[in-house]
């Protein structure tokens, strides 16, 4: 089966482009000890991984040795993984599997006893690969190089379809704008199974660089410890990580090494995006506001750091290789400056498209290069960008997504007169009739649910929804509502 | 209420807990403490008692009874349990 595109030619692979060099140390582990590319290639090549070559492999990989070695070598061996958190609840992993049948999974020794129905075939570094039984093997589209999820915790079985071309592309044009080197040390903040996670991954990788590797938190003194240790360069935080270094008084902290600052995965306030770049440039360190989805593989535009003070708020402009398009309502272009109009992004990181099921790996190239991104955005007169709102009615939450009309229809299916609203980071439920019982109960199915803190969510009492001539709700009046704070 | 109401109060609020699962409990121990959970309970606790927190002290607030030896070094004396 072929897309409704032709597939663009066979490129250069990432794994490709990071050498054969054996002795070469990809990541820096807590303990001193290095990982080096000629472990990852032994794996790779054990008979175990070389069966799953261009076969589907769900991925669940935590940032620590077993974990991303096993991703590096499931690229390196040619399969196609599906990256999943480690800490999704088996019951979901188990109705993806029904989705999707992959023929392998690659997970953590500790959830091996929940898939007992598979068939043990390696294990190395804490993890083991498992066989499905009855792996069939499915018609894969030969571009297809990796599935990403759309919503990162939910376990929705929406997933972007990357080709290598996508990734390859994307990490090079990070590399050029990044201006990274094998000097660069980054440390894993981000989980590998989130697109902003794998780019730092596989940006430094093709820049020579040696990656930083431990699993804890900003609140947990060894990470202080490995930044310090690991002579680490550079930090990539989603606006929260900020909220956290700012409440950790990072400008007091003494981190000689420390040159970049990178943010994605949502808007930041603009108030705390100039606080970090003020201290950076005090300190000479770069700070980069960027902007991006997993639709293009991550990322879309950057602002240029000498900007960053002045310009806080705007996600500058595409990266290399990219190119921007406003567009209005009837998708005709917008040219003047400061004119608000959906944000549609041109490059070769924008993916084949989603799969939804099985049949749709073996798609080809739907999306042709072109991602309408469902922001609305404003070009100034020097050319950069901002976000000024948004088409879709989806949220970020601590940099994940979350898509407000599949929580509003399941709280509606539960016998709820609800409207779901917000900004990134607050989700705002609005509950006609709500008595503070039912509020609770609302927010911790939320929580359980979604895997958001708490603090993402507010679930307010309103009289009545607001709702225009033709019945619909008019969300943007949500926000004036006189309400009731329930939970 | 009492200082130890108060305390244990803003660890079932941040984390929808019940009291009864909160001795013993540990930062990671639930969902919800996680470090953007942390963050929450260092500012619902900071609010509650009118301090604010050194860096140190938010580091080392791994968990429901460590947590209580560091407020006191802020003159909040939470009560034994009763």
């Amino acid at each position: 089966m072929t897309g409704v595109f032709p597939s663009q030619p066979t490129s250069l692979r990432l794994m490709d482009a990071i050498g054969d060099s054996e002795s070469r140390a990809l990541f820096l582990c807590e303990d001193g000890a290095e990982l080096v590319l000629g472990q990852m290639l032994a794996l790779a090549e054990h008979a175990g991984f070389r069966e799953t070559r261009r076969r589907l492999v769900f991925c669940l990989s935590d940032n620590d040795p077993g974990g991303l070695l096993g991703y590096l070598a499931l690229m390196r061996a040619g399969a196609v993984p599906a990256m999943l958190g480690t800490a999704l609840p088996g019951e979901r992993i188990a109705a993806l599997i029904n989705v999707y049948r992959p023929d392998f999974l690659w997970l953590p020794e500790k959830r091996v006893a929940e898939f007992a129905d598979l068939v043990p075939v390696h294990d190395a570094h804490g993890y083991w690969l498992l066989a499905a039984q009855a792996g069939e093997g499915h018609a894969l589209h030969p571009d297809l190089a990796l599935l990403l999820a759309t919503s990162g915790s939910t376990g929705s079985p929406k997933f972007v379809r990357l080709s290598h071309t996508n990734l390859h592309a994307n990490a090079a044009a990070i590399v050029r704008y990044l201006a990274l080197t094998p000097k660069d040390r980054p440390v894993t903040t981000l989980p590998p199974a989130y697109s902003y996670g794998l780019s730092v991954l596989h940006s430094h990788l093709l820049a020579g660089s040696t990656i930083a590797l431990t699993a804890r938190t900003f609140f947990d003194r060894g990470f202080w410890d490995v930044l310090r240790s690991a002579g680490v360069t550079s930090l990539a935080g989603v606006p929260y990580h900020y909220e956290m270094l700012k409440k950790l008084r990072f400008a007091s902290m003494d981190l000689p090494a420390l040159n970049t600052l990178t943010q994605a995965g949502g808007r930041m306030d603009p108030a705390l995006t100039r606080e970090f770049a003020t201290l950076c440039a005090e300190r000479g360190m770069r700070f980069f506001s960027m902007y991006g989805q997993t639709e293009a593989t991550a990322r879309m535009a950057y602002l240029s750091p000498d900007k960053a003070i002045r310009k806080a708020g705007s996600i500058g402009q595409p990266i290399p290789g990219g190119r921007f398009q406003l567009i209005d309502a009837e998708d005709a272009p917008v040219e003047g400056s400061d004119l608000a109009g959906e944000l549609v992004y041109e490059g070769p990181n924008v993916c084949l498209g989603y799969a939804e099921g099985a049949a749709d790996l073996a798609l080809g190239d739907v999306f042709g290069g072109t991602l309408r991104t469902g922001d609305l955005a404003q070009r100034d007169a020097e050319g950069d960008y901002t976000i000024v709102g948004r088409l879709k009615r989806f949220l970020k939450l601590f940099g994940y997504r979350v898509n407000l009309e599949d929580i509003e229809r399941a709280l509606i299916a539960d016998g709820h007169a609800v409207a779901c609203a917000g900004r990134d980071d607050l989700l705002e439920i609005y509950l006609v009739e709500g008595t503070p019982e039912i509020g609770k109960a609302i927010k911790s199915r939320l929580v359980s649910e979604i895997k958001v803190a708490p603090q993402g969510i507010k679930v307010h009492a309103v009289a009545a929804l607001p709702r225009g001539d033709n019945g619909k709700i008019r969300y943007g009046d949500l926000d004036g509502l006189s309400r009731e704070t329930l939970a | 209420m009492s200082n130890r109401e108060t305390y244990d109060s803003a660890f079932t609020e941040t984390f929808m807990i019940e009291a009864k699962d909160l001795p013993g409990l540990k930062y990671q121990g639930v969902a919800a403490w996680d470090s953007v959970g942390h963050m929450a309970l260092m500012a619902a606790l900071e609010e509650a008692f009118g301090i604010e927190m050194d860096i140190d002290d938010i580091i080392e607030f791994s968990g429901y009874e460590a947590g209580q030896a560091i407020l006191s070094k802020y003159n909040v004396a939470i009560e034994p349990a009763a």
